[in-house]
């Protein structure tokens, strides 16, 4: 009994060593993860306060992770339920772009600085105006730099659906901002 | 499009510049040390609702336990039904009981009232306990005061049979 307990507890030791490489290897990508939530968010702030909230459940949940060599994918796929929580919770767009408005009205600002705001004012809403799925496509490639296949195998979906997702969101971001 | 993804690359390469790894690290260590921590804030957290929650169920428990000793007992409530069964069963049958000897007898000795009262309330209880309606209660006791003197009669009659 005794040697069995031995050996469970190698193989305890073990795995809890391996996830903790894992851990060590997923905090590579904190700088992928920071622009995803960027992408998602409206300024840098938020998007460090996201992307710790990100670690943090990936460090408690790091138990769940069945296949580990698909831990990067799950990793971004926190990154986007935290940031779209974070969404729901805070009603990012109203209060966010009043900040962006207050901040393009402020007389100190240079032209083109206020112009440049006022570009990504608008880009940022046209994002946030977009379909869910197609949000989420559209951030992970734009913001994280993700390949299509990372996107396919993160979102779960083939490869034609996320080129197809990301097509509409570039034309539909496209229509938004003549639009406005 | 591309003044657009001009403009992504633009606010990415800013927040990069102010992003710092080394901080982000120590910030997130930190907070794992205090996920991993033992909270006390919990575990005051959750004594409080123990200590409030054991507290209400001991009052209960007294509450309940009072009931038990200070409240009148159904008894009294269940005496006056009797009263009033026995009020209806002589109206309705107080000659019957008059043409029987045993009448005669509980009228003589009170002892006899009180074993005829006990079983009546005997009876009583006992229907009761089947949930019957009052009218049944006066229509059994009724017939049960009537079989007990005509058994009575009957036991009188045998016991005179036997002595001849």
């Amino acid at each position: 009994m005794e040697i069995l307990a031995g050996i469970d507890m190698i193989g305890y030791t073990a795995v809890k060593e391996k996830k903790s490489q894992v851990f060590e290897e997923l905090m590579t990508y904190q700088k992928k993860v920071f622009l995803i939530c960027l992408g998602f968010s409206w300024n840098a702030s938020d998007a460090q306060d996201l992307a710790q909230e990100v670690y943090l459940k990936a460090y408690k949940n790091i138990g769940t992770l069945t296949e580990l060599s698909l831990a990067k994918f799950w990793l971004f796929r926190i990154a986007r339920n935290t940031c779209l929580n974070f969404q729901k919770k805070h009603r990012l767009d109203r209060i966010s772009a009043f900040e962006m408005t207050r901040k393009i009205k402020d007389p100190q600002t240079p032209e083109s600085e206020m112009i440049h705001q006022e570009q990504l004012r608008l880009l940022k809403g046209a994002i946030q105006k977009l379909p869910k799925k197609q949000r989420d496509a559209f951030v992970l490639k734009e913001y994280g730099d993700l390949s299509y296949q990372e996107i396919a195998e993160t979102l779960k979906i083939g490869l034609g659906t996320v080129m197809s997702r990301l097509n509409r969101a570039r034309q539909a971001i496209k229509e938004q901002i003549k639009g406005d | 499009m591309s003044e657009y993804i001009d403009l992504i690359q633009k606010e990415k390469e800013e927040a990069l510049r102010d992003y710092r790894e080394d901080v982000f690290s120590l910030r997130l260590d930190q907070k794992i040390a205090e996920e991993n921590q033992p909270s006390r804030s919990y575990a005051s957290w959750i004594r409080k609702p123990a200590i409030a929650g054991s507290t209400v169920l001991l009052i209960l428990f007294l509450g309940w336990l009072s009931t038990k000793f200070f409240l009148p007992s159904s008894f009294g409530s269940e005496e006056m039904h009797i009263k009033n069964t026995f009020v209806q069963l002589f109206s309705q049958h107080g000659t019957i009981l008059n043409q029987y000897p045993l009448q005669v007898e509980l009228d003589a000795e009170k002892s006899a009232i009180y074993e005829f009262e006990w079983s009546i309330k005997r009876v009583i209880f006992a229907i009761q306990r089947e949930n019957a309606p009052d009218e049944d209660i006066v229509q059994n006791l009724s017939k049960v005061l009537q079989n007990s003197a005509f058994l009575n009669k009957a036991e009188k009659g045998k016991s005179g049979e036997l002595n001849i």
